[in-house]
């Protein structure tokens, strides 16, 4: 995989064009997913709940994003060991790690999280993941996206978050459940109802003269009306949602508590989210996709393309918290990859592909200002192969989430054949 | 004597295998022949009669009006008239054969618009001297040439097969082009590497490919040195270039094909041969290597690569996999394990011939046992511009508004970032259906900057129907008359809800035309 982010190209003419900072990709071309999976049992849509549930904001970094620069265990000293060049040095160090816990740091381009974290809002889970043991992009992603990891070739090709979709009444009329940013459905939302992808909300509109829109888009409707989905499905949401979006007005929305969003494309698509969720229209999810993370060459975590990329994701996510202070409480942002990588070093200044990463998890109930790792240490026989092994499967964060803050008991099928075992991340 | 009634054959939207299509006959000019599909369907074409004769064009008139439309779907960017005719006359195969000898098929308008894109023809060097560092600039003007020329190629060229295979081989080989100094190097790719073999041996392709300056440094191998190894390209030339993920590799193969490619890199600047490949021997990895079942003994230099890859290019599961996404490309996303099988035979005993590949998918057995029009494909946002400019034969001034456009639908050539390229499913693209219709509004309307279309154009289209026939006359033009009931009766209610046929409906109609389910799909 290719190695750069994207925020770098610097022509005019292109900077409002490539909407992508991201890695888009369904890899899925068989089977119509738009309805719930043959297996699924009928079951009762569960609304287990006071209240309406949180909105479920998710982050998928493309590409493998390192964890162990993003929160750094410099108290392990077998990473100084396995990465002479690239390991963040410690608290107090030039361009050390900003320390968390005394034995975890930030890498210094994460540090807004430190805001989250010193709330006690943002929790990081290290040494988490999927624990299918494929090293390749494309599988791992398809897997962690579908939450079916080491059951080799199955027929589940629905995203787990869109079984939870599909198992959880709506919290508004069902129209717009959600979006991804972007142009192209992720899997992990492939099946889900009422969910859109959308590269810009505040430009969703219908095209052509405001005269003879009623009667074109009739016509369109009418059109759809019968045909095959995705695109039946699709065609009627978006008419829906259209009307819908023109509600909010986007370009003139003020974030809160003076919170700025930086220009990149990742930044805008959450800032247009935190308007989305404030103008509770009955979205519960919002997925973003952040692509370029597969640094094999040239890591750069200090001030290479690395911390370029955690500059960009985590000045986003600080913007998100301060603008969502008043409703922090009703959201969760996740942030996830499809796997870590490998504790030493290449020849190259970079790194390969991995294993156990770490995860982000911030929400107004999350019980955050912690580091939550069963650490295994880095020593080269407290490894899998060379590569950090996964304490905590990555569903158990996500199962918790999904049964207590957005309130959907139905576990097995979001996550077939797996038992979670919580881990206490929610208050 | 009275004019027979027309009847239609719709677009078969039932992509579901579970549900019935609804096909009527469709409008034979010809006469004579029933329009029924393939037998190959079974239980789905019961209710239709008669099973086709899929085939070559035949003195008993074997050949159906569907299936040469169907073949001119698949083989170009987008229905026009023109093409039809031409298929038409030539008959299946002999349409096909023609497309596949693109070489000898002239392409004047297209040169001329080529004439325009002097960085196309440039070295990389040249490139890099002209508008990298050394003048000062960013490598902004071959990245901008190269994504016009690829669009307008696809639109205008007359070498439509060619173009298509273009298109496949490049998201099968992706580079991303944004980043520096892919910017320049993908340049010479384009044209040396897949243009030269894109219908050519796919051996000479995957060996040109590892070769390039823009592979070299978009997967990493430029960084691959001995004792320091990368193994980026190692991976995904066995999982997205030849074996696909489930070859017959592991990990540890990897690592040693990593060892294999160490000191393959290129000339840099600025070097008169920058971007071409260079072997750098103090670079390689000498020692012995043992991955897939091979023993490489010491020494091996360059050839060790040479020698991994040919052994890629001719393996069984190469052979499984290239056939499969082949067919999956030119015909639909499916298809079944047979046809695959004699697609891949057909690979391996030609050593990997492209155009003989193309000719086993594209012959009337596949199409008997998998017939495109019973599993229509979606066109991706690229194919769907590119149709409606040519089935409309838009005026093109100037690319950028074309680029615009594919940006907004998240499908600019070389814009895809990681190594799997453009995905190629319903499932990918088919729900982001609103910047479709955006698209079709403001071609229609000329709100796509440098593309024209005007009122005359338009009414010369349909060809003086008049206004209660106006959707079946864009039916006609827009997709040879493969709409569905449904759509054309919706465009024409449209249309017979104004007093008159003005321009401003005629575009309308035209506009809703293209965003009509039936026009998504090919």
């Amino acid at each position: 995989m290719e190695r750069h982010g994207h925020e770098a190209h610097h022509c005019d003419e292109y900077a409002t064009l490539s909407r992508r900072g991201f890695l888009d990709r369904s890899k899925l071309a068989l089977a119509a997913v738009a309805t719930a999976p043959v297996w699924l049992p009928k079951i009762a849509l569960a609304r287990g709940g006071s209240g309406d549930p949180d909105v479920l904001v998710t982050v998928f970094l493309r590409g493998g994003m390192d964890g162990l620069t993003t929160c750094v265990p410099y108290g392990d000293p077998d990473l100084y060991t396995a990465r002479p060049t690239l390991a963040v040095q410690p608290p107090g160090m030039p361009d050390g790690a900003v320390d968390l816990d005394g034995f975890f740091g930030l890498a210094p381009a994460a540090a807004p999280l430190l805001t989250p974290y010193s709330n006690g809002h943002l929790l990081i889970v290290h040494a988490t993941g999927s624990t299918d043991p494929s090293r390749s992009h494309f599988d791992a992603m398809k897997f962690m996206e579908t939450a079916t990891p080491n059951m080799g070739v199955t027929n589940i090709t629905s995203g787990w978050l869109a079984r939870h979709l599909q198992t959880s009444a709506p919290v508004g009329n069902g129209t717009f459940r959600g979006l991804a940013h972007g142009n192209l459905m992720p899997t992990m939302l492939n099946g889900a109802p009422g969910v859109l992808p959308i590269a810009d909300p505040a430009s969703f509109a219908f095209p052509g003269s405001p005269l003879t829109a009623p009667l074109r888009r009739a016509t369109i409707s009418d059109m759809y009306a019968s045909a095959e989905d995705p695109l039946g499905t699709a065609a009627l949401g978006s008419l829906a949602t259209i009307d819908l979006l023109d509600t909010i007005d986007f370009a003139g929305y003020t974030p809160a508590n003076g919170a700025v969003y930086p220009d990149s494309v990742f930044a805008q698509s959450l800032r247009s989210t935190a308007a989305l969720i404030k103008a509770q229209v009955g979205v519960e999810v919002a997925h973003l996709d952040l692509g370029g993370w597969d640094h094999h060459n040239q890591m750069g975590p200090i001030d290479g393309i690395l911390a370029g990329l955690l500059d960009t994701l985590t000045k986003a996510i600080e913007a998100f918290y301060l603008d969502m202070q008043q409703a922090i409480g009703r959201v969760v942002l996740v942030v996830q990859s499809e796997f870590g990588r490998r504790v030493a070093e290449n020849g190259s200044a970079g790194l390969d592909h991995g294993h156990g990463n770490c995860m982000l998890v911030l929400g107004g109930h999350i019980d955050g200002g912690r580091v939550l790792a069963q650490w295994p240490g880095l020593a080269p026989d407290q490894l899998g192969n060379g590569d950090l092994p996964i304490t905590i499967d990555y569903r158990d964060i996500l199962a918790e989430i999904v049964q207590i803050r957005l309130q959907n008991p139905n576990l097995g099928e979001v996550f077939p054949n797996y038992s979670p075992n919580f881990q206490g991340i929610t208050v | 004597m009275a004019t027979p009634t027309p009847e239609r054959t719709d677009v078969l939207t039932a992509r579901d295998p579970l549900r019935a299509p609804t096909v009527t006959r469709r409008l034979i000019l010809q006469g004579g022949l029933t329009g029924a599909v393939a037998a190959g369907l079974g239980a789905r074409t019961a209710a239709y009669g008669q099973a086709s004769q899929i085939g070559p064009a035949t003195a008993a008139g074997g050949v159906l009006r569907d299936d040469i439309l169907t073949l001119v779907n698949h083989v170009t960017q987008g229905f026009t008239r023109a093409s039809y005719e031409e298929a038409k006359s030539l008959g299946f195969e002999g349409y096909l054969e023609s497309q596949l000898d693109h070489e000898n098929i002239p392409d004047v308008e297209m040169d001329a618009v080529l004439a325009q894109f002097p960085t196309l023809t440039m070295t990389s060097k040249e490139l890099f001297d002209t508008y990298g560092p050394p003048a000062g600039g960013n490598g902004i003007q071959p990245l901008v040439e190269l994504r016009a020329a690829t669009v307008l190629r696809s639109i205008i060229s007359k070498r439509q097969l060619f173009e298509r295979m273009v298109e496949f081989w490049t998201n099968h080989f992706n580079v991303y082009h944004l980043d520096n100094p892919l910017r320049i190097l993908k340049t010479a790719e384009d044209r040396d590497v897949i243009r030269a073999h894109a219908l050519g041996n796919f051996g000479d392709l995957l060996l040109a490919d590892a070769r390039s300056g823009a592979m070299i440094v978009y997967l990493d191998n430029i960084a691959n040195t001995v004792g320091n190894t990368n193994e980026n390209y190692a991976r995904e030339v066995m999982e997205l270039h030849t074996f696909g993920v489930d070859g017959p590799y592991t990990e540890q193969d990897i690592q040693e094909l990593a060892r294999v490619f160490t000191g393959w890199t290129i000339f840099p600047p600025p070097n008169q041969s920058y971007g071409n490949f260079r072997f750098a021997v103090g670079a390689h990895d000498n020692g012995p290597k043992s991955l897939l079942g091979l023993n490489i003994p010491a020494g091996g230099g360059v050839g060790e690569g040479e020698t991994v890859l040919a052994f890629l290019a001719t393996h069984v599961k190469t052979a499984d996999f290239i056939a499969r996404k082949m067919a999956a490309w030119l015909l639909s996303y499916d298809p079944p394990q047979s046809l695959v099988d004699r697609v891949a035979r057909t690979f391996l005993s030609t050593g990997g011939d492209i155009k003989s590949m193309v000719r086993e998918i594209m012959s009337p057995q596949s199409f008997a046992e998998y017939h495109p029009i019973a599993h229509p494909k979606l066109r991706r946002p690229g194919h769907f511009v590119n149709s409606v400019l040519r089935a409309t034969g838009a005026t093109i001034n100037a690319p950028g508004g074309i680029i615009q456009s594919l940006a907004l639908m998240g499908h600019i050539p070389f814009d895809w970032l990681s190594p799997d390229g453009y995905p190629d499913s319903i499932e990918a693209w088919g729900h982001a259906v609103l910047p479709r219709w955006d698209f079709a509004a403001r071609v229609f309307r000329n709100q796509v900057p440098g593309v024209q279309i005007t009122g005359p154009q338009l009414f010369g289209l349909i060809g003086g129907a008049p206004q209660a026939e106006v959707a079946r006359a864009i039916d006609e033009v827009l997709m040879g008359g493969a709409m569905s009931a449904t759509d054309v009766a919706e465009v024409q209610e449209y249309v017979d809800s104004y007093p008159n046929l003005t321009g401003s409906v005629l575009r309308d109609a035209f506009a809703l035309a293209a965003s009509s389910p039936s026009f998504q799909y090919y």
